[in-house]
C-alpha cells in the first residue's frame, strides 16, 4: 500500500492535519485530521510502499500493545485512509 | 514607456506601461498605494509586472484547469520551466487579458484587450494574481473577506460569495459606533514580527473601498445565514478550513501552497476564529462584536 502523492501531514496547535497539495488534489477539499497513533503510524509509512506489518511495527514500538490488536487497528486504519483517498 | 511603484502592506512592487495604450488611469483604486521612485529603492520589489498589449501568448502548455472565480473565468497553463499563462475572461466570456509569469511571479507581463473596463478588470486582476502568488512565501496573503475595523483592531468576515459578509460588516458600521470599513473583499493579511495584521489593498470587490490602512487582527469571523444568532469559537481544525479556502491560492503549486499553509497555521495560532450563524439584523453585529472584542 502507498499514501497518494500530494498529502502532507502537519501539526498545528497540536492537531495532526492532513494538507492535500499538487494537480491531482485540485478536487480534494476534504480536512482529515489524524488521532496520535495514526500519525505515528503515518510517519513512519509515508513514502514507502508499505504493510500491515509495517503499520503494527511502528505502534508497538511506541505504545504497550499486543501483536493481535495492533493488527487489527492498523487494518483498520488503513482501510479509512483507503475509503478518505489518501491511499492506495 | 512609464514606470509606477505602488507599496500594498508593505511590499513594494512596480508596474510598467511599456505601450502607449495604456496606462495608470486603468487603476484607479491603486493611486493611494502609489509611492515615489526614491522612496521605491529603499525596499527590494516583490514583482514587476510590465503592460504591453504588443506581447502574444506563448506555447499554451499543460492546462492546470479552468478556474471560476465570481463569474470571470481564469485558464491556467504551465510551461516545462514551470512558468505560468493565464487567460482572464470577463463575466461576459470576453477575454480580458493573457498574463505570462515566471514559476515564483516576480516578474510578470500582461496585455490587456477590450473596453476601458475591460481593461481595468483585466489588470486588476493580473495585479491581484502577481501580489498573491509572489507574497504567499512572505508570510503574506489575500483574502477573501469584508474587513471592519473597531478600536485599532481589525475584524476579517469569511464565506463564499453570498453569505452575508459585506450585510454583517456595513450593520457593523451602522449599529457600532466608532466603527469603519478597511476593505470589502480582498484584504491583505500579513504576520509581521509575529503579529497577525490586516491590511487595506487596492483591490475590493464591488465596494470603492481602496484604502491604505492596516490593524492588528482581533479576530476571523466565519459566517453562515440561519433563522437565529448564535456565535462560537472554531475548533483549530475548523479554524484551518474557513481560513485556507478563503486565500487565495494555487492548490497544485508547492511554494505557493506551503507558504499559504504556513500563514494560516501562523495567523491560527496567534488569532482566535468564530463560526456564527446569524440573521441580517443588529443582535447579530452586537453578539459578534461583544464577543469578539472581549477576546
Amino acid at each position: 500500500m502507498k499514501i497518494k502523492k500530494g498529502f502532507e501531514l502537519r501539526s498545528i496547535c497540536g492537531e495532526n492535519i492532513i494538507i492535500s497539495l499538487g494537480k491531482e488534489n485540485i478536487n480534494f477539499t476534504k480536512v482529515i485530521t489524524l488521532n496520535e497513533t495514526a500519525a505515528c503510524v503515518w510517519n513512519a509509512v509515508i513514502g514507502t510502499d508499505f504493510t500491515v506489518a509495517d503499520g503494527v511495527k511502528a505502534i508497538t514500538a511506541e505504545y504497550e500493545i499486543d501483536d493481535a490488536t495492533a493488527t487489527a487497528d492498523v487494518e483498520k486504519l488503513y482501510q479509512s485512509w483507503v475509503d478518505a483517498g489518501l491511499a492506495e | 514607456m512609464k514606470e509606477n511603484y505602488y507599496k500594498v502592506a508593505h511590499h513594494t512592487y512596480k508596474v510598467i506601461f511599456a505601450d502607449d495604450i495604456n496606462n495608470d488611469e486603468l487603476i484607479p483604486s491603486s493611486k493611494v498605494f502609489n509611492i515615489d521612485e526614491e522612496t521605491a529603492k529603499d525596499n527590494p520589489l516583490l514583482f514587476t509586472l510590465t503592460v504591453d498589449d504588443s506581447f502574444r501568448p506563448a506555447k499554451k502548455g499543460e492546462e492546470i484547469g479552468q478556474f471560476d472565480c465570481g463569474g470571470c473565468n481564469h485558464g491556467v497553463y504551465q510551461l516545462e520551466d514551470g512558468s505560468y499563462q493565464i487567460l482572464v475572461s470577463d463575466e461576459c466570456g470576453r477575454q480580458a487579458c493573457l498574463i505570462q509569469a515566471n514559476a515564483d511571479f516576480s516578474e510578470g507581463k500582461v496585455a490587456l484587450n477590450g473596453t476601458y473596463s475591460m481593461r481595468t478588470f483585466g489588470l486588476n486582476n493580473a495585479l491581484m494574481m502577481m501580489y498573491a502568488f509572489s507574497a504567499s512565501d512572505k508570510n503574506t496573503v489575500l483574502m477573501h473577506a469584508s474587513v471592519i475595523r473597531k478600536d485599532g483592531r481589525g475584524y476579517l468576515c469569511l464565506g463564499v460569495s453570498g453569505t452575508g459578509k459585506s450585510t454583517h460588516t456595513s450593520n457593523w458600521l451602522k449599529y457600532i459606533e466608532g466603527t469603519d470599513l478597511m476593505n470589502d473583499d480582498n484584504p491583505v493579511v500579513r504576520v509581521i514580527d509575529g503579529v497577525a495584521t490586516v491590511f487595506g489593498s487596492p483591490w475590493s470587490g464591488k465596494t470603492p473601498c481602496y484604502r491604505n490602512v492596516e490593524a492588528p487582527i482581533g479576530g476571523f469571523l466565519q459566517l453562515k445565514q440561519a433563522p437565529f444568532n448564535k456565535i462560537r469559537r472554531q475548533t483549530v481544525i475548523e479554524a484551518f478550513a474557513s481560513l485556507l479556502p478563503s486565500c487565495s491560492v494555487m492548490k497544485w503549486d508547492r511554494r505557493d501552497y506551503l507558504g499559504t499553509c504556513d500563514t494560516v497555521q501562523a495567523l491560527i495560532e496567534r488569532v482566535p476564529t468564530y463560526f456564527m450563524e446569524n440573521l441580517p439584523n443588529e443582535e447579530a453585529v452586537q453578539m459578534s462584536y461583544a464577543t469578539m472584542s472581549a477576546n
